[in-house]
């Protein structure tokens, strides 16, 4: 009964559909890819797609300045993408969700030192911070996803933090701690189940953002090295050549924005499916 | 609205700005690139290392370089950037209202689409309309700012030349800066055809900073006036024999605004750090460009002051917006 | 004998829902004179405020009026277009909600919200229609009103408030007023007043009034006619005076039975077995079987109990009564 809810909600099958295809994607790519993604053919060089004169099969989305096939460079760029969202999200999510939980759970000290703690982490400019954190930890795919990881965790934490105060005042729980039941065990087996609806919808909104700001920081240069094919990376680039080959730059957007929009849509059906049914409209 | 409250909210931005400074010193000293390294020619001695580091005081513990700097910066000596060979506090002046200007207009575009689509959508409920608006919406969450950005130049710029692309103003229009801000300058100055050219150049990066924010409020809104439309005054004013649109426009709107405002003054801060990518990709001289430049050059003096200055205008908004707030809402201004 | 003022024929309202149709108001006739005030008496839930909000057209969202009529001076008042009926809201018909707090906009002054229905229907401009208000305020016991005018709702005690809203719903004069539990969210002291105050408005511009309510006791100081409302459906309508001496209707007896006495003991309070529910998709049958204490077999059987008179001006569905 609660599949079905899921399956038929369409942001959730499209926003569904979209992820299992970044993911085979990401997995595929060896295997799929055209060609070699930094392979170089300086004989053919900005090559539109292949339903534009001068396009050709062989390079289905054409080539990029230095002869690289931008539908290669694009399916490896998936796995860039997948591994900063993932593991980005994770580890973000891990960090922030047990803060929060401590922080709802045990209020008091406990949760005024973490609220103060990442009030001031908030009060960076995100985008500088991991600027910042990248220009300080150097380049790679690792990096990048620590650098999302220290500054997406606020996020999670203060929206779990929140969902925590609701759930915490709940009968269960006080029930639970009647029976006397270890804070450990309420803390695992009675709240955290309850805040893992507003924690899916979460992490698939933040997965989202991480492919974001790994794109951000591709475009400034600080994001993994220049032989491993990055979506930002590919629009920075595409970016000089705007005026004679628009495609370089267009097509690693569509990607990223499909990618993004994709989750999003997703998030929403989930909340939407997850959210307690609307109760029938009391007749007074 | 006691002092009390405003002294203990001014301690607390206090004590944020210093976390914010000290954790940024202390990262910033850790890091492999050396500023130092890439200002001199590669045939550099140690000793000329040694000594360079010494006349910007990077040799000390870093306690004591953190207290130097602090004795500067609170009277408002922020140093000067090693590579830009200008004191930090003027070359922040310099950008910040390119930065301000943008950020205002990108904020009050998207309080205007966003608030009109919004109590539109709820007026027609599941017209075009009403799906244009969620379109709207969806995008606008999904789609960054620097992505806009780019689509705009794209298609308004490289397909089509409707609007400048590059730039706060064309070259025509030298400027003498009064304020900054290139609309108001112009027209301290009679200046209208240098007006509308500022107006034009604005356009582009305005918006795509403007969109996700508008797709924010459309939400808000849309979740306020639902919350705000089935409580009994809106039945009453419907009561009365009111029309729809100032039942809606009016009566709802005016309760709906409220946590719409605070909302958008803490994305107004977040902004204010977040313009980046839209001044790389516009050319415009803001503070996002100068922080980007001094990291990539280690300038540390300059990251320090533009990180603090970004801080501190995200405090003071902060706390801007729960004045407004509490003046907004009667309750607690007529208590 | 003149046309009633309000004559609802036959309302039908349903709500379509996951669980089925609910039949919020199944076949209501009301009749209203002028200067008369009618009560509607009921528990919750069993569509009495609902019947009212119809009257206004302003019933609340998937509710939908099935079939009837309802005649306000001769028009029918399903029948007209929004803007007319909009003209009508405020002016010929208004209301007076439960709750004062909420039923006020917590964010503008009392001052607008009087004076934007004065200015809106008699066309007054703000210093005249301010004027007006104050008065208004003045004669319906609001202390102090050109100072309190310009306050907020919520710096205003319960009673106050209600006086306001009592204040706008009389503003512009009408002809009929639908009182949905206007006391039930006040203090008992304030009761009082207010009903006397609602009483003698009514009596000096003549204005009739359709008084909601779950009150007997209210319904005995104030109303001229009284009905009964039970699922839906009216059970019984009479007089005040013969309703109270001389009840014919099993839900009647049993509401007046579950009044708590103060001149005898009683050694438990009187309650109505079971409950109400919600009628959706019930079976055409008397639909207060489940719960009569006096049912009978026929009872059982009946397809449809009819609305009969039982006496002049007195109509009871029961298959007892026939």
């Amino acid at each position: 009964m609660q599949i079905k809810r899921f399956l038929t909600n369409g942001k959730v099958l499209f926003g569904g559909f979209i992820l299992l295809l970044l993911v085979f994607t990401s997995i595929m790519a060896p295997y799929i890819a055209p060609h070699d993604p930094n392979e170089q053919d300086l004989t053919a060089t900005k090559m539109p797609p292949f339903w534009m004169e001068g396009g050709a099969s062989e390079h289905l989305l054409g080539t990029d300045s230095l002869g690289r096939d931008v539908l290669s460079r694009l399916l490896y760029g998936s796995r860039v993408a997948m591994f900063v969202a993932v593991v980005g999200t994770f580890f973000a999510g891990l960090i922030g969700v047990t803060l929060a939980l401590l922080s709802g759970f045990y209020r008091g000290a406990i949760d005024n030192l973490i609220s103060r703690f990442v009030d001031i982490w908030i009060s960076f400019p995100p985008i500088l911070l991991s600027i910042v954190l990248m220009a300080v930890l150097g380049t790679g795919l690792t990096k990048v996803a620590l650098a999302i990881i220290l500054v997406d965790w606020t996020r999670f934490c203060r929206v779990i933090r929140g969902e925590v105060f609701n759930v915490r005042e709940k009968d269960f729980i006080l029930a639970a701690k009647a029976i006397g039941l270890g804070n450990l065990r309420i803390i695992l087996k009675e709240l955290f189940p309850n805040i893992v609806p507003l924690l899916t919808v979460l992490v698939t909104l933040e997965m989202g953002i991480a492919i974001i700001v790994e794109a951000i920081l591709s475009f400034v240069g600080l994001s993994v090295e220049a032989s491993v094919p990055a979506w930002g990376q590919m629009i920075a680039l595409g970016r000089l050549y705007i005026h004679q080959a628009w495609w370089i730059m267009v097509f690693p957007m569509v990607c990223i924005i499909t990618s993004v929009l994709g989750l999003n849509l997703l998030g929403d059906g989930l909340r939407e499916v997850l959210d307690p049914r609307l109760k029938v409209m009391g007749m007074k | 609205m006691n002092l009390k409250y405003i002294f203990k909210r001014l301690l607390y931005m206090v004590t944020t700005l210093f976390g914010v400074s000290i954790i940024t010193f202390v990262i910033l000293r850790v890091i492999p690139g050396n500023p130092i390294v890439m200002m001199l020619p590669p045939q550099a001695t140690q000793q000329d290392i040694l000594e360079l580091k010494a006349q910007y005081g990077l040799d000390k513990p870093i306690p004591i370089q953190y207290g130097i700097w602090l004795k500067d910066v609170v009277r408002g000596d922020f140093g000067a950037s090693i590579h830009m060979k200008q004191n930090v506090m003027e070359l922040i002046m310099e950008r910040l209202p390119v930065t301000l200007e943008l950020v205002l207009a990108a904020t009050a575009i998207a309080l205007i689409l966003g608030i009109f689509i919004g109590t539109m959508s709820i007026m027609k409920k599941d017209t075009l309309l009403d799906k244009l608006g969620s379109l709207v919406a969806v995008l606008g969450l999904s789609i960054p700012d620097f992505l806009w950005g780019l689509l705009f130049v794209l298609f308004l710029g490289v397909f089509w030349h409707i609007l400048p692309i590059s730039g706060r103003i064309a070259s025509a229009y030298t400027l003498k800066t009064i304020t900054g801000f290139f609309l108001v300058d112009t027209l301290l100055r009679f200046d209208f055809e240098g007006f509308y050219s500022a107006c034009l150049h604005l356009i582009l990066p305005a918006f795509s900073l403007a969109l996700p924010l508008t797709a924010i409020v459309i939400r808000v809104i849309k979740s306020s006036l639902l919350e705000v439309i089935k409580e009994d005054y809106i039945l009453l004013a419907r009561v009365k024999g009111l029309s729809e649109r100032v039942v809606i426009f009016l009566h709802a709107l005016r309760n709906a605004l409220i946590p719409t405002i605070t909302i958008v003054g803490v994305q107004f801060g977040f902004l204010m750090g977040g313009t980046v990518l839209v001044e790389i990709i516009c050319s415009w001289p803001g503070l996002g460009k100068l922080a980007v430049t001094a990291i990539i050059t280690r300038d540390l003096p300059l990251i320090q002051g533009v990180v603090l200055v970004l801080a501190l205008i995200f405090v003071i908004v902060n706390l801007v917006v729960d004045l407004l707030y509490t003046f907004m809402n009667p309750k607690i201004r007529y208590g | 004998m003149n046309d009633p003022l309000l004559s609802i024929k036959d309302l039908r309202i349903h709500f379509q829902l996951p669980q089925g149709t609910l039949q919020a108001v199944d076949g209501v006739c009301l009749d209203i004179d002028k200067g008369q005030i009618m009560g509607l008496v009921g528990e919750s839930g069993g569509g009495k405020s609902m019947v009212g909000l119809s009257v206004l057209r302003l019933i609340p969202e998937g509710g939908r009026i099935v079939s009837g009529e309802i005649l306000f001076e001769g028009k029918n008042l399903l029948a007209l277009s929004d803007d007319e009926m909009r003209d009508i809201r405020g002016a010929d018909i208004s209301m007076i909600l439960q709750d004062p707090l909420t039923s006020l906009n917590p964010s503008f002054r009392i001052k607008s919200q009087i004076v934007d229905v004065l200015k809106l229907h008699k066309g007054y401009d703000k210093k005249e229609a301010e004027i007006i208000a104050t008065e208004l305020l003045h004669n319906i016991g609001f202390p102090d009103p050109e100072k309190n005018i310009h306050k907020f709702p919520h710096q205003l005690s319960g009673g106050m408030r209600q006086r306001v809203v009592i204040a706008i719903a009389f503003s512009c004069n009408p002809k009929l007023i639908i009182a949905d539990e206007p006391t039930t969210a006040l203090d008992v002291t304030i009761q009082a007043q207010i009903l006397r105050l609602l009483k003698n408005l009514s009596q000096e511009y003549q204005t009739s009034v359709l008084f909601v309510t779950h009150d007997l006791g209210i319904v005995a100081t104030l109303c001229d006619r009284v009905a009964v409302i039970y699922a839906g459906e009216l059970v019984e309508q009479a007089l005040t005076r013969e309703l109270f001496t001389n009840p014919k209707h099993p839900y009647t007896k049993a509401l007046f039975r579950s009044i708590p006495r103060h001149d005898k003991r009683q050694d438990q309070l009187y309650s109505i077995e079971g409950m109400m529910g919600t009628p959706i998709d019930w079976p055409a049958r008397c639909k207060f079987y489940p719960r009569c204490s006096e049912k009978e077999k026929m009872c059982d059987h009946a397809d449809f109990v009819d609305f009969v008179t039982y006496a002049p001006d007195h109509f009871v569905r029961c298959l007892k009564c026939r």
